[in-house]
């Protein structure tokens, strides 16, 4: 990676890199597809970023804003923003930087057109709406129905019910980002699946940012994708236990036991997204809905004024005055929830999920050093197991979102060093 | 002279999470699903000791302690 520092000055011209920009509201979104980097700028920003692709410089736009709003711009920082956002390739024909590395895509050969019909409307409300309230419409009339913890021991043997559920779950998780992606590839957008973590809960995730450039309210179907996939599940194997139990249907035996333990693991996800004091499928229905640009991100600097306020000033104060006010009001209420949320999770994975796993573990490796029977010790292993490769998954999404930290501060100390560099020198500096 | 206005909006990242059955969703779901009308804090101090002092019974008998015996100590009703 390298990182090449060039000062602006007022003569100059820019190019920039391929941007998109779509209007939202009063305000514009504008972004960098490739690297998935999206701002919202007012009118003003959108003209200046027009005007200097028509090939006008710094100096030029601005007086050209000055003539047309009758208003002075501060242009050059503005630019500098971009530049720092990884907008700008050249500036008077020098490569700027190189900083921002290109997003991978996943599954790149599958275009809108092969994954269309999936979310068509006819598919939608024609057969996935139905299948959903009829298997509902059972789960709640026949409590007999209505998932148990039970139901996830479908066999006696444990290791085969913690690797059958662990297949069983990658599958369903997969598929449950599969329905995500391909609902954003149905839109003409590409993201990528990666593993990451929520507080303590390790993920499956899937870029989506490019979405910014699609309509609002066509925005919603691709947070809601994954968790219609998940009660199209549930609700079709309802429907099929439900014939079992009624007679209608043959067979029974393992396949209904997990089709039950599906359910169930189903279920547990959805309960998952409704955690939404974290950034769940429903976080973003929900902060899409009240129109707020970042939430998470703005509830933490809220949160951080407040305690910084508390703390009388020991804490730097983040500025907020540019969000509006529909926005602040969002951000009050759900900085109530993001807190509890937040603080009663934490509270459960100190003092009841961390006890409860050292307790089994300890307990699993006493059969394994007493040489139990055999199935206890391939139970034991299994379980040890499973909870040293979660932890393995855990500390590489934390050691990973750690590195980006400590790379995107190490290129900003780049940044000031070349900056520093050029003062000196006064001229076009290079760090590799 | 007026600055114009950078907003950096967020990174959309939809997630499902790791389907090994996790231990505070499936824990939660049985206290919440079978004594919703307790003081969940208590409840949960038993659930503790229940899983830290069993003994001697395979394996199996842990985790249907975790799952469905806790739970019936818990409600005996």
């Amino acid at each position: 990676m390298s990182f090449l520092f060039f000062e602006l000055n007022e003569g100059d011209h820019v190019v920039f890199h391929q941007l998109v920009s779509v209007k939202d509201g009063e305000r514009y979104i504008v972004g960098r597809p490739d690297t998935r980097t999206f701002v919202e700028l007012p009118e003003v920003g959108v003209q200046t970023i027009n005007l200097l692709q028509n090939g006008l410089s710094v100096k030029e736009v601005q007086e050209d804003l000055k003539k047309k709003l009758g208003k002075e711009f501060d242009v050059k920082s503005f630019v500098d923003e971009l530049v720092s956002l990884g907008f700008i390739k050249k500036i008077e024909g020098q490569v700027v930087e190189e900083v921002h590395g290109k997003k991978r895509e996943f599954l790149r050969n599958v275009k809108a057109e092969h994954v269309r019909f999936l979310f068509s409307k006819p598919l939608l409300w024609g057969f996935l709406a139905p299948i959903i309230m009829i298997g509902l419409s059972i789960m709640i009339l026949n409590p007999y129905c209505w998932p148990k913890p039970q139901d996830f021991l479908f066999h006696e043997r444990l290791s085969i019910v913690l690797l059958i559920g662990l297949g069983l779950g990658l599958a369903l998780s997969s598929l449950h980002e599969l329905a995500h992606l391909f609902s954003a590839k149905s839109l003409g957008v590409q993201g990528s699946i990666s593993i990451s973590n929520r507080l303590f809960y390790v993920v499956f995730e899937t870029d989506l940012t490019n979405i910014w450039v699609v309509p609002r309210r066509r925005r919603f179907l691709v947070y809601a994708a994954g968790m219609i996939f998940d009660l199209f599940v549930i609700s079709s194997l309802t429907i099929l236990t439900w014939l079992y139990d009624i007679g209608v249907l043959g067979g029974g035996g393992i396949l209904y036991k997990l089709a039950k333990a599906t359910i169930y693991l189903e279920i547990l996800k959805v309960l998952f997204q409704l955690m939404f004091f974290m950034r769940t499928d429903i976080y973003f229905l929900f902060a899409d809905f009240f129109k707020c640009k970042n939430l998470y991100g703005d509830t933490v600097s809220y949160i951080t004024n407040a305690l910084s306020r508390l703390l009388r000033g020991r804490i730097r104060r983040r500025d907020m005055s540019f969000i509006p006010e529909n926005e602040m009001k969002v951000i009050r209420k759900y900085s109530i929830f993001f807190l509890t949320g937040t603080l009663i999770t934490i509270f459960l994975f100190v003092f009841q999920i961390v006890p409860l796993t050292v307790a089994i573990l300890i307990f699993s490796a006493q059969i394994l050093l007493n040489a139990g029977s055999m199935d206890t010790i391939i139970d034991s292993s299994v379980f040890i197991s499973l909870i040293i490769l979660y932890s393995v998954f855990l500390g590489y999404s934390l050691w990973k979102k750690r590195r980006e930290r400590l790379r995107a501060a190490k290129d900003l100390g780049q940044a000031f060093s070349a900056r520093r560099d050029f003062d000196s020198e006064n001229k076009t500096t290079s760090i590799g | 002279m007026e600055k114009i206005q950078v907003r950096k909006i967020e990174v959309l990242e939809t997630t499902a999470v790791w389907p090994f059955f996790d231990w505070s969703l499936l824990w939660n779901s049985v206290i919440l699903g079978f004594s919703w009308d307790r003081s969940l804090w208590a409840r949960m101090g038993v659930g503790i000791k229940t899983a830290t002092f069993v003994d001697g019974h395979g394996f199996q008998m842990v985790l249907n302690i975790l799952l469905i015996v806790s739970a019936e100590i818990l409600c005996p009703e």
